[in-house]
């Protein structure tokens, strides 16, 4: 019995197969590819758990996108700061190895 | 023994939850993310192209016809509105993959390491210093347990911020979904729209044509140059021969992104990093016990 990644795996598989498939179509197929697109989509969904977005506008999914790149410029963002916060820390030791020379 | 054991067991877990895209994979879907957005602006622009000529055209024939020229100013209507969304769309997953190639950078991975490199090396200087100040000394085993220590933590940190990459593209992989199949429904009617337009200009260059043809000497030379005036016509065929590719590179764009999950080889050397440092961390162990 296949794992719910593996069935995930299988229906993106389908969906990337059916969107290469699409541009050489019949008229009448690429309505039935449409179809099918929608269908395996929502599964997708299902078995990921994940939100079914197709009734969303493209404003709606533009703004996702947005809110995800803003995630990761914070991911970057975040790890500049620690870094900088680090050589500050070996800053203030090496001043303070420097004064307990005097004491 | 223990402690190692238990770190391993927390190092496994981490490095199952921390595995993140590469540069290479995340480059490969930021070059798909770009084609299927420029293929969508120049469609929109062929749009923006046919209103305008056929604006022209109108005008021109208008003149020919009645010797008084009018530009009946035709606005852009629903389908301009509707690509320019699918454009806009497409432009904010180009900008996500840029933040993620940025994300996944090797080089502020490095920054971050040397920075803690910096850090251990300074703050063991400062232990020895200070305890010499006090007339002391310093178990030799202080500088290396104080590196591996700032290791430890850099790495659990930057694991930390790997897995947050990781969720960002889970959590948008559906959302690409949903955008693809959505625009690849959409493609025919934005071609449909197209094609009206078109032939709305066609029609109205015709007109132009028949009351050039009827002209005296100067209007039948300016006919043969109208004729020849078809650029517009041909940029037209070369951009819906885009559009004609749309599911071909919306399925290559999924397949990049999708790709980002895959998590084998990072798993293994995050593993293989963790057993390393817990190696030299049992040795320190030993040598702080022995000392």
């Amino acid at each position: 019995m296949a794992t719910r990644s593996e069935a995930a795996n299988k229906i993106h598989k389908a969906i990337v197969k059916l969107l290469l498939a699409y541009d050489k179509a019949k008229s009448s197929d690429k309505t039935n590819i449409s179809k099918s697109l929608t269908g395996l989509y929502a599964e997708h969904a299902k078995i990921t758990g994940q939100p079914n977005l197709l009734g969303e506008s493209y404003a709606a999914l533009t703004a996702q996108f947005k809110a995800s790149a803003g995630a990761l410029n914070r991911v970057k963002e975040r790890r500049e700061q620690i870094a900088n916060a680090l050589v500050t820390a070996d800053e203030i030791f090496k001043a303070l190895s420097a004064v307990l020379v005097f004491l | 023994m223990k402690q190692v054991s238990i770190l391993l067991i927390i190092a496994a877990f981490l490095a199952a939850c921390s595995s993140s895209p590469t540069l290479e994979q995340s480059a490969e879907f930021g070059k798909s993310a770009s084609t299927v957005a420029n293929a969508y602006a120049s469609a929109q622009q062929t749009e923006v192209d046919l209103i305008k000529v056929a604006n022209v055209e109108s005008g021109a024939c208008d003149y020919l016809r009645d010797a008084r020229l009018m530009f009946p100013v035709r606005q852009p209507d629903k389908s301009s509105a509707a690509i320019k969304e699918q454009v806009l769309f497409l432009k904010a997953v180009e900008e996500y993959a840029t933040a993620l190639s940025q994300a996944v950078d090797p080089a502020g991975v490095k920054k971050l390491e040397a920075a803690g490199d910096g850090f251990a090396v300074s703050a063991a200087g400062f232990v020895e210093k200070s305890a010499a100040s006090q007339g002391g000394a310093v178990s030799p085993v202080v500088a290396p347990a104080i590196k591996t220590t700032t290791s430890i933590g850099i790495r659990l940190f930057d694991y930390g911020l790997r897995r947050r990459v990781r969720e960002v593209v889970e959590k948008t992989d559906n959302v690409l979904k949903a955008g693809a199949i959505k625009l690849i429904q959409d493609v025919e009617k934005n071609k449909s729209a197209l094609n009206t337009r078109y032939a709305a200009w066609l029609e109205r260059k015709q007109c132009t044509l028949n009351r050039l043809r009827e002209m005296p000497t100067t209007g039948a030379e300016l006919y043969h140059e109208y004729v020849d005036a078809n650029g517009a016509a041909e940029q037209f065929q070369s951009r819906i021969k885009v559009l004609d590719r749309t599911g071909e590179i919306l399925g290559k764009l999924l397949d990049a992104h999708y790709a980002l999950l895959s998590d084998d080889i990072d798993l293994k050397a995050t593993l293989a990093e963790f057993r390393k440092l817990a190696g030299e961390l049992d040795l320190l162990r030993t040598a702080i016990a022995k000392a």
